[in-house]
């Protein structure tokens, strides 16, 4: 029971971070955007593309670190990786969401993010072809922490419940004390007084793109790291992430984190009941029972 | 002579290109004096204030702000020349607290934004106290002295008001209305929209009826009243201009 409380911890901290952005884009922009897990996978591959490219440019990148099967370059890489795929998000708008905001409604551009979501994943299988790939080579063996009840843990994934955690702290600092984060509060809750307020709308909507890309990313790395680096990851998790975001309550960032949590952690306990089979289902039965109690999410408000 | 702050002419603005709900709105604010907009619902009073704020189509006219025209400027960048606007409804952040609020306008206005938040505390009291509650669980009243303190801190020239008493207590609105007379004699220009029209007439130095519209008069608050123009507008007994 224990290894599966690590386990849905350490899933919910990798949603957590992936929801984030879902949950903001969703709220500001008014549309359910299923490209946004397709953003993982990019973050993922990126990462992956960047730490092989500084490795073979700086061999001594290529040292790990401590214990752990990460290395130099791949900290490097994941850092890249979120600039990039923040970017890429912001060209996604651009070419696509940016034109239909004007002109068509908020289904139109649900539609549209499928249409998103099918481009970047095939053209992920195309450029990387369709086998799994691995940060690291290497067999990671976890570390036995406790022999009854069994718990296995390896130390890339401490580092990842670690550094998604500190992560999620920076966030909450940047929302809770600075003036950009009330702007953030301030766009989601009313945009037109944000605006003559003095805030720049557009600007904001590339922000958030670019925040939630980057998060996107780093989940998908944290992701790949603790499973592998495949084109299919952002299918599989699209599911949970639009779980944990309208558990939350849509446009509730701490929700998101919440939603996050709550569905990586029910999805794994479910597997000391259920078959493994059954585990995709729980994320709607979380969405259900939540919904049925709190119709607005768990931080959601009441409109 | 007064100086002209703002000079609306031929205004023919709305919210779908095609579709104006104004039609050659002419209007005229100058320095330190208040201006109301009266006028039944529907008659485009929102529309106008809007339309100078920069948050609707204008189709046709001008918006001079001295020698500036304000068409197609957008709106978070009306405080770069002095204009506060204060909506009608949903005027503060609820999720903010009260200081958060007063930060973020604060950072449209010139020098340190805590200076210009302790000078709104000094003018609106009750607000001190209540800094670090959530603005959504002040009253009515409060919600509105915070709506015009947002606007009032970064210093303006010119203030937009949307029905700033609309739902308040008699008391209550007769505050907020005193303080309305408060920032005109500090100098600042307000252009204020008002259902309440004895109120309006009351306090303002000019005031302009719109319905369908359209400008249907305009005047001191006494030529309007001894006309009683107003009253026969409300009652139905004038027929309204509409081409």
């Amino acid at each position: 029971m224990i290894q599966n409380l690590f386990d849905g911890i350490l899933v919910g901290s990798i949603l957590s971070l992936g929801a984030i952005g879902l949950t903001m884009v969703m709220h500001m922009l008014r549309f359910a955007n299923f490209s946004h897990a397709e953003l993982l996978s990019l973050g993922a591959y990126v990462a992956l593309v960047f730490d092989k490219l500084l490795e073979l440019m700086v061999p001594g990148l290529s040292q790990t670190i401590g214990g752990l099967s990460l290395t130099f370059s791949l900290i490097l890489a994941i850092v890249i990786s979120m600039g990039v795929t923040g970017v890429s998000a912001i060209i996604i708008d651009w070419l696509v969401f940016r034109r239909l905001r004007d002109s068509a409604g908020p289904l139109s551009m649900v539609f549209a993010s499928f249409g998103v979501a099918l481009i970047v994943r095939n053209l992920i299988s195309l450029v990387f072809g369709l086998k799994s790939k691995l940060y690291n080579e290497e067999i990671v063996f976890a570390v036995r922490v406790s022999t009854d009840p069994l718990l296995l843990i390896k130390l890339d994934q401490v580092f990842v419940l670690g550094m998604a955690l500190v992560i999620m702290l920076i966030f909450h600092f940047v929302l809770s004390r600075t003036t950009f984060g009330y702007a953030l509060k301030a766009v989601s809750e009313n945009p037109t007084l944000a605006q003559v307020n003095g805030v720049r709308l557009a600007h904001m909507i590339r922000l958030i793109w670019l925040i939630g890309g980057g998060l996107a990313a780093v989940a998908g790395v944290f992701y790949g790291l603790n499973n592998q680096v495949s084109f299919l990851m952002g299918k599989d998790l699209v599911l949970s992430l639009f779980a944990a975001v309208i558990v939350g309550g849509i446009g509730s960032i701490y929700g998101a984190v919440a939603g996050g949590f709550l569905v990586g952690l029910a999805s794994n306990m479910a597997l000391l009941i259920l078959p493994s089979g059954y585990k995709p289902a729980v994320p709607f039965l979380i969405i259900l029972i939540i919904l049925s109690i709190r119709p607005m999410g768990l931080f959601g408000e009441n409109k | 002579m007064s100086e002209t702050v703002l000079q609306v002419q031929s205004l023919t603005a709305g919210y779908v290109p095609g579709l104006p709900i104004l039609h050659e709105v002419n209007m005229r604010l100058d320095k330190g004096k208040i201006v109301a907009v009266i006028g039944p619902n529907g008659a485009g009073k929102s529309t106008l204030i809007k339309a100078i704020a920069g948050l609707v189509i204008v189709e046709a006219g001008t918006i001079m702000l001295g020698t500036r025209n304000l068409v197609g400027i957008r709106p978070d960048e009306m405080a770069i020349f002095g204009i506060a606007y204060v909506p009608q409804r949903d005027n503060i952040f609820k999720t903010l607290t009260i200081r958060q609020n007063l930060l973020l306008a604060a950072k449209r206005g010139d020098g340190p934004p805590d200076d210009l938040i302790e000078r709104m505390f000094t003018l609106f009291v009750p607000l001190r106290d209540k800094q670090s509650e959530k603005a959504g669980r002040l009253s009515g009243g409060q919600r509105q002295m915070l709506a015009i303190a947002m606007a009032l801190v970064a210093e303006p020239t010119l203030i937009l008001m949307d029905e700033p008493t609309a739902g308040l207590a008699p008391m209550v609105a007769e505050e907020i209305l005193a303080l309305v007379q408060d920032i005109a004699e500090k100098g600042v220009s307000v252009m204020l929209i008002e259902q309440n029209v004895k109120a309006a007439l009351r306090i303002s130095d000019r005031a302009y009826i719109l319905a369908e519209g359209r400008n249907q008069i305009d005047g001191s608050p006494q030529e309007l009243m001894d006309g009683q123009v107003v009253a026969e507008i409300y009652l139905g007994g004038r027929r309204l201009k509409t081409s």
